[in-house]
C-alpha cells in the first residue's frame, strides 16, 4: 500500500467534494426551483451556499498541514501558482478562487435569507457615515448580484469536484489503480467522474435530505423531480464505482491488487458496509421509494440516510486513497 | 426536529457541526473496522526515492570524463577505456539524473576508495536488491504492460520463464546503457535489443530450431502462416509485396 497519503488527504478530498456538491445543489436550486415558491428564505440554498467556503478552507489547511513543507516553508506555496502545466497548479487556482467567491455567495445568501440582517447592516452608524458606500448598499441589487456570484461559484464548484479526482488520478503510472480508465482503450480516468457524482450525492444529502429532515421542510414541493435526480446520481455513482473496480481488476498488476484489497481484503468491510451499503444501496432504495410515492419518507429515515451518505462519501475517499499500491516489477 | 424557537438559519451551523462530528467519528470507526477486516493485505511496498544526484556527482564527472585523471588512478589504458565516459553522453535524459542516482557511491568524495564505496556497477541487474530503487522506481509496471497489446508480455517471458541467467537478467541487456549513449526514447529498443542479445544465441527469427516469433508473441493472428511471409524482421512492418 502507498504510505504517502492517508486519512488527512481523505478528509480533504471529502470536504472538497462535499463543498463543491453542496454549492452545485444550491446554484441549481437558485436557478431552477419554481418561481414564487421558496425563492427567498430557502434553507436548502442557505446551507448549500454557506457551507462550501468554510469547509473548503478547512480542507485546504489540512492539505497544507499534510504537505509538511507548507508549514515549514510557506513561501514555497507560491510556486504552486506558477507551474501551469501541472494539474496541482490548476487546482490551486480553482481553490484560491472558489473559497472567497463561495464565501461571498454564502454572505449574500444569508443577507437574502434574513432580510432583517441586510437592513440591520445598512443601518449601522459607521456605514451610514460612509455616504457613497451607504447609498451603494441602499441601491444594491442583492438578488441579482447573488445569482451572478452563484453562477461563478457553480462553475468553480464543478472544477473543484472534478479536480479532487483528477489530482490523484494523475499520479498515474506510480499508482495504477488511481488512473484506471473508463474503458481500457480510452485513457480517461474514472476517478474524476466518480468523485463528481459522489460530490453531487453528498451535496444533495447535506442540503436537501439533511435540511428537509431537520427543519421538516419539503424541497420536493418546490422541485418534484428532485428524488429522481438524486436516484440518478446514486446509480451513476454506483456504475462508476463498479467500473473502477472491474477495470482495475482486469488490468492486472498493482491496480488489480488494489481492487482486491477493496473487494475482499483489508478494506472490504469498509467498502461493502459503508461505501456500497450506506452510500449506494440504502439511498437508492429510499430515493426510489420517494420517487414512486411522490412524497418524502419519515424525517428520521431521511436524516439517517443523509448522515449515511455523508459517511459513505468520506469512507469511499479513504478506501480509494489507502488501497493505492505502487507499481512494481 | 429542532426546537421550534430555533430560527431556520441555525441549520447552517448545525450542518457544519454534523460534518465535523462525522469526520471525528470516521477517525475512530475507520481504523477499528480496518482492524477487524481480513488481514491478507498486499505487502507494503516501500519505493525508492529518485535522488537526482546530478549535483552530487561532480566528482564522478570530473574524473570519468578525463582520461588523464583516470590514467593516474588506473595506470592501465584498457581499464581507462572501459570506465571513461564521453561527456557528450551526459546530456541525455537518464544521464541528467547524475551518476550517483543509479550507481550510488559517493559523488562528492575526495578519494578513490570513498567515491566507490557501495558502488553499484550494474544498476539494472535486478538480482541485486538495491536495484529496487533504480529503473523500477519509474518503470515499475513494465512487466505487467503488454508490448503492442500482445500477451503475455515479453518481459514476463524473458524474465520469469525463459531466462534465469544472472548474466542477462538486467534491463540494459535489451535496452542498452541508457545514460551512456543509448537512448530508449528514440531507438527501437525491440529491434536493437533483440539483435544485440537474443541473436547471440538465436541466430535467426523463426528458425525452427531457434527462436520463434510466437515464443514471445502469443499467436497474434488467427491464421497459420510463417511470420516472415508478411513481416519484415527488421522493422516488423508489413512487407510491401503482401496483398
Amino acid at each position: 500500500m502507498q504510505e504517502e497519503w492517508g486519512w488527512i488527504i481523505a478528509i480533504y478530498l471529502f470536504l472538497g467534494g462535499l463543498g463543491a456538491g453542496a454549492c452545485m445543489v444550491a446554484v441549481f436550486m437558485e436557478f431552477f426551483r419554481k418561481i414564487n415558491q421558496c425563492v427567498s428564505s430557502c434553507p436548502v440554498t442557505l446551507v448549500g451556499a454557506t457551507l462550501p467556503g468554510p469547509i473548503l478552507a478547512i480542507g485546504t489547511l489540512l492539505l497544507i498541514f499534510d504537505l509538511g513543507q507548507g508549514l515549514q516553508k510557506p513561501w514555497l506555496i507560491i510556486n504552486l501558482y506558477t507551474h501551469f502545466s501541472s494539474v496541482m497548479t490548476w487546482g490551486t487556482w480553482i481553490l484560491t478562487l472558489f473559497i472567497p467567491i463561495s464565501m461571498v455567495y454564502g454572505f449574500l445568501e444569508v443577507m437574502d435569507f434574513k432580510s432583517e440582517a441586510w437592513d440591520w447592516l445598512k443601518s449601522r452608524s459607521w456605514i451610514v457615515k460612509m455616504g457613497k458606500f451607504h447609498s451603494f448598499l441602499e441601491n444594491f441589487q442583492l438578488k441579482r448580484t447573488k445569482q451572478g456570484i452563484a453562477l461563478v461559484s457553480g462553475v468553480l464548484a464543478l472544477g473543484v469536484a472534478l479536480y479532487t479526482g483528477l489530482l490523484i488520478s494523475i499520479v498515474g503510472p506510480a499508482v495504477p489503480f488511481w488512473s484506471t480508465p473508463v474503458i481500457p482503450a480510452l485513457p480517461i480516468p474514472i476517478l474524476p467522474l466518480l468523485f463528481l457524482t459522489s460530490a453531487l450525492s453528498s451535496g444533495l444529502a447535506i442540503t436537501v435530505d439533511f435540511v428537509d429532515s431537520v427543519l421538516n421542510h419539503d424541497s420536493h414541493e418546490h422541485m418534484s423531480r428532485l428524488p429522481y435526480y438524486h436516484l440518478a446520481v446514486i446509480l451513476v455513482e454506483g456504475l462508476f464505482l463498479g467500473l473502477l473496480l472491474f477495470n482495475a481488476n482486469s488490468s492486472g498488476g498493482a491496480a488489480a491488487q488494489s481492487a482486491e484489497a477493496i473487494i475482499s481484503g483489508p478494506y472490504s468491510i469498509l467498502f461493502w458496509l459503508f461505501v456500497v451499503g450506506l452510500g449506494i444501496i440504502v439511498p437508492a432504495v429510499i430515493h426510489g421509494m420517494q420517487s414512486s410515492r411522490k412524497k418524502r419518507l419519515n424525517d428520521n429515515i431521511c436524516l439517517a440516510n443523509a448522515v449515511g451518505v455523508l459517511f459513505s462519501s468520506l469512507t469511499m475517499r479513504f478506501v480509494i486513497v489507502a488501497a493505492g499500491i505502487h507499481a512494481i516489477l | 426536529m429542532i426546537p421550534k424557537k430555533w430560527p431556520d438559519w441555525t441549520i447552517s451551523p448545525i450542518a457544519f457541526a454534523v460534518i465535523i462530528v462525522l469526520i471525528l467519528l470516521g477517525s475512530i470507526v475507520v481504523p477499528i473496522v480496518s482492524g477487524i477486516s481480513p488481514k491478507d493485505e498486499p505487502p507494503i511496498i516501500k519505493k525508492g526515492m529518485i535522488r537526482f544526484g546530478s549535483m552530487k556527482s561532480q566528482a564522478c564527472v570530473d574524473c570519468h570524463t578525463n582520461k588523464d585523471a583516470l590514467m593516474d588512478v588506473a595506470n592501465n589504458s584498457a581499464t581507462v577505456d572501459e570506465v571513461f565516459i564521453d561527456p557528450v553522453y551526459l546530456t541525455g535524459y537518464h544521464a541528467q539524473l547524475g551518476c550517483s542516482t543509479c550507481h550510488l557511491g559517493n559523488g562528492e568524495a575526495k578519494t578513490f576508495g570513498e567515491a566507490h564505496t557501495n558502488l553499484l556497477i550494474a544498476p539494472s541487474y535486478y538480482g541485486d536488491s538495491r536495484v529496487e530503487s533504480m529503473c523500477i522506481t519509474c518503470h515499475g509496471e513494465i512487466s505487467k504492460r503488454s508490448i503492442n497489446t500482445i500477451e503475455p508480455t515479453i518481459h514476463d517471458e524473458f524474465l520469469d520463464v525463459r531466462h534465469k541467467d544472472p548474466s542477462i537478467d538486467r534491463c540494459s541487456t535489451c535496452h542498452g546503457q541508457v545514460a551512456h549513449g543509448s537512448d530508449p526514447f528514440t531507438e527501437n529498443s525491440h529491434i536493437t535489443g533483440i539483435q544485440t542479445t537474443c541473436h547471440t544465441c538465436h541466430a535467426n527469427f523463426n528458425d525452427q530450431s531457434k527462436l520463434m516469433c510466437q515464443d514471445c508473441h502469443n499467436n497474434p493472428h488467427d491464421m497459420e502462416a510463417d511470420c516472415n511471409d508478411c513481416h519484415s524482421v527488421e522493422g516488423w512492418a508489413i512487407k510491401s509485396t503482401v496483398e
